[in-house]
């Protein structure tokens, strides 16, 4: 302590200071982050849920964490939740070059935006059914990432466009 | 003192995170969604925008939408006749609005935005009610993926712009140079400069792609195609289809079955 200029202790202060106002900073973006969803409680579900377009929410190990409504209707399954590895990508079904790049590539952070699909509803494992009146009616797909707090990419999402 | 500060504050994560875990991986959904997401109340105001509409529109805050914005009191949605419609949205029903034109202006002028940095935009526009236990609605949600943005204020987009509403009516050079605000021959010289082809092959080219995506319609004969795209299915337009395709329509339909 006694060997520490002036300026050095300064400097040091000056860290301290960074330091606490980053705490704060995270800590007030927690806050809002869980007033809007008390605020909003259930509104964000209810959306996906509702959209009238199939969604899937997929991990980096290509497990379905999450399907909305319509991806059910249009897959004929009831799976809403599925459990832990009961339904999948199955990378070795798909039949797209882009399509299998893209569901890769989520996890580097990239969007995509495909068009002109063939039955991509075929890479899914679990799922027993396909809509058989219009196989080819979702053939447009964008696949986004989903970052976690961290930046790090903790899911995929894939939602298929008449 | 300080750690029971922290110990506070993981109880408090803790807490939230096993009742909102699922909510808060929507929340970030809806927030990354590369589309514009728009939700509102059953009376028509704003309560939710994603930041992709936000990014849209240039508008820096969502408090500037939110609780201020209301679809029903839009000038832009009254004028244009289609309030009705989207009525049916809340009442319970989806509706869908292909292919409409973004008005830009009334954007800027509503937000202060100083320039767009495109110059136009078209949208497919969904509107789905989302309903309570009992059927009834209790919000609205707009999703609006973008079709068609054409970028950069010059001449060629416009032009191509023009093609692309015109495709169904015969070519006309003197009009889309007249969309473009400048002279035929200029015109020609310059749209071949920047997009490889003359305006008349780009807009065949387009007038193929259409055949191509109606050719997936079973339904249609290969004749009822090529007249829905206003063209007669003679030995020309064959020949014009497979030098683009490298398929006759039937070979091509055949592929994609």
């Amino acid at each position: 302590m006694g060997g520490k200029t002036k300026k050095q202790l300064l400097e040091e202060l000056s860290e301290v200071q960074k330091m606490l106002e980053k705490r704060t900073e995270t800590q007030g973006h927690m806050i809002r982050k869980f007033q809007t969803l008390i605020e909003n409680e259930g509104l964000f579900s209810q959306i996906i849920d509702f959209l009238p377009y199939p969604l899937a929410i997929f991990t980096p190990q290509y497990t379905l964490s999450m399907t909305n409504k319509a991806f059910a209707a249009e897959t004929k399954t009831r799976v809403m939740y599925p459990e832990k590895g009961a339904a999948r990508i199955l990378q070795h079904k798909i039949n797209d070059m882009q399509l299998a790049a893209a569901i890769t590539g989520v996890f580097a952070g990239n969007t995509f935006f495909l068009e002109d699909l063939k039955n991509p509803f075929s890479m899914f494992s679990g799922i027993t059914q396909q809509s058989a009146s219009e196989p080819d009616l979702f053939n447009r797909v964008v696949i986004f990432p989903v970052p976690a707090d961290d930046a790090e990419i903790t899911h995929g999402v894939i939602v298929f466009i008449p | 003192m300080g750690s029971s500060m922290k110990e506070m504050q993981n109880n408090i994560i803790g807490s939230f995170q096993s009742l909102f875990g699922k909510e808060e991986l929507l929340a970030k959904v809806i927030e990354c969604f590369p589309y514009p997401i728009q939700v509102y109340d059953p009376d028509g105001t704003s309560v939710l925008v994603n930041k992709a509409m936000l990014a849209e529109y240039h508008t820096i805050s969502p408090d500037m939408v939110v609780g201020k914005y209301n679809i029903f009191k839009d000038p832009y949605i009254v004028a244009s006749g289609q309030l009705p419609v989207l009525k049916r949205a809340f009442q319970g029903e989806t509706v869908f609005f292909p292919d409409i034109k973004v008005p830009l202006e009334d954007i800027a002028e509503r937000y202060g935005v100083e320039d767009f940095d495109i110059e136009a935009v078209y949208q497919d526009i969904t509107v789905f009610p989302i309903l309570d236990g009992e059927k009834r609605v209790i919000y609205v949600a707009a999703f609006l993926i973008n079709r068609r943005v054409y970028r950069g204020k010059d001449e060629i987009e416009k032009a191509k712009e023009y093609i692309e509403i015109h495709w169904l009516e015969r070519f006309d050079l003197n009009e889309t140079a007249r969309a473009a605000c400048l002279s035929k021959a200029h015109f020609t010289k310059l749209f071949k400069k920047h997009t490889g082809v003359t305006p008349h092959e780009y807009y065949t080219n387009y007038k193929i792609s259409k055949v191509k995506e109606k050719l997936l319609d079973a339904n249609l004969s290969i004749a009822q195609v090529f007249a829905a795209c206003n063209m007669d299915y003679n030995g020309h337009s064959a020949r014009v289809f497979k030098n683009k395709t490298g398929l006759s329509p039937s070979a091509y339909r055949k592929k994609s079955e």
